[in-house]
């Protein structure tokens, strides 16, 4: 899986910690989340797309969408 | 002495999130502990196994020294600190499991 989140985060100008802060969670859990290591919950990749003024979709793909 | 060093490692890196603004637990890491949780029990429910075949087979068989209610519960809880924080070390690295 591979996300845009750390696209989207530079593109608003947003720190780790802030976006962290946005969707209440730990900084690390970002880190993964933009490794694509880690997979979100619905809520989660719900509250992250949020945050980032994104759809799920946009933001979240995987490897055979490529 | 394995459950000191992973407590303070584990507060550690709670107090860093907190003074941050952060929260201590998130998605994750609760995910993550309760896995971790799940596996120990397991592996406790094996060795307490384990040690009781040690005084079957070795101790009356093959005549080694029988463990005694005392080494027997220490046994089980040094292993269960040692596998709790080796589990949940290597999920942290990991970053998920399904």
């Amino acid at each position: 899986m591979r996300t845009r989140i750390k696209e989207l985060r530079a593109r608003y100008n947003l720190t780790l910690e802030e976006l962290a802060r946005k969707v209440e969670l730990r900084r690390e859990t970002i880190l993964f989340l933009e490794k694509g290591t880690y997979n979100p919950s619905l809520k989660l990749s719900h509250d992250v797309a949020k945050a980032l003024h994104s759809s799920i979709e946009e933001l979240f793909f995987f490897d055979e969408e490529l | 002495m394995i459950l000191v060093i992973r407590s303070i490692i584990l507060l550690r890196d709670r107090i860093i999130n907190i003074r941050a603004g952060l929260p201590s637990t998130d998605e994750k890491s609760q995910k993550l502990h309760w896995k971790a949780g799940a596996y120990t029990y397991y592996a406790t429910i094996w060795i307490a196994i384990g040690t009781l075949w040690y005084n079957i087979i070795f101790a009356v068989n093959l005549g080694f020294s029988a463990l005694n209610a005392g080494q027997v519960v220490a046994t089980i809880i040094l292993a269960l600190a040692a596998i709790w924080f080796m589990l949940q070390f290597s999920f942290l690295k990991k970053g998920d499991i399904e």
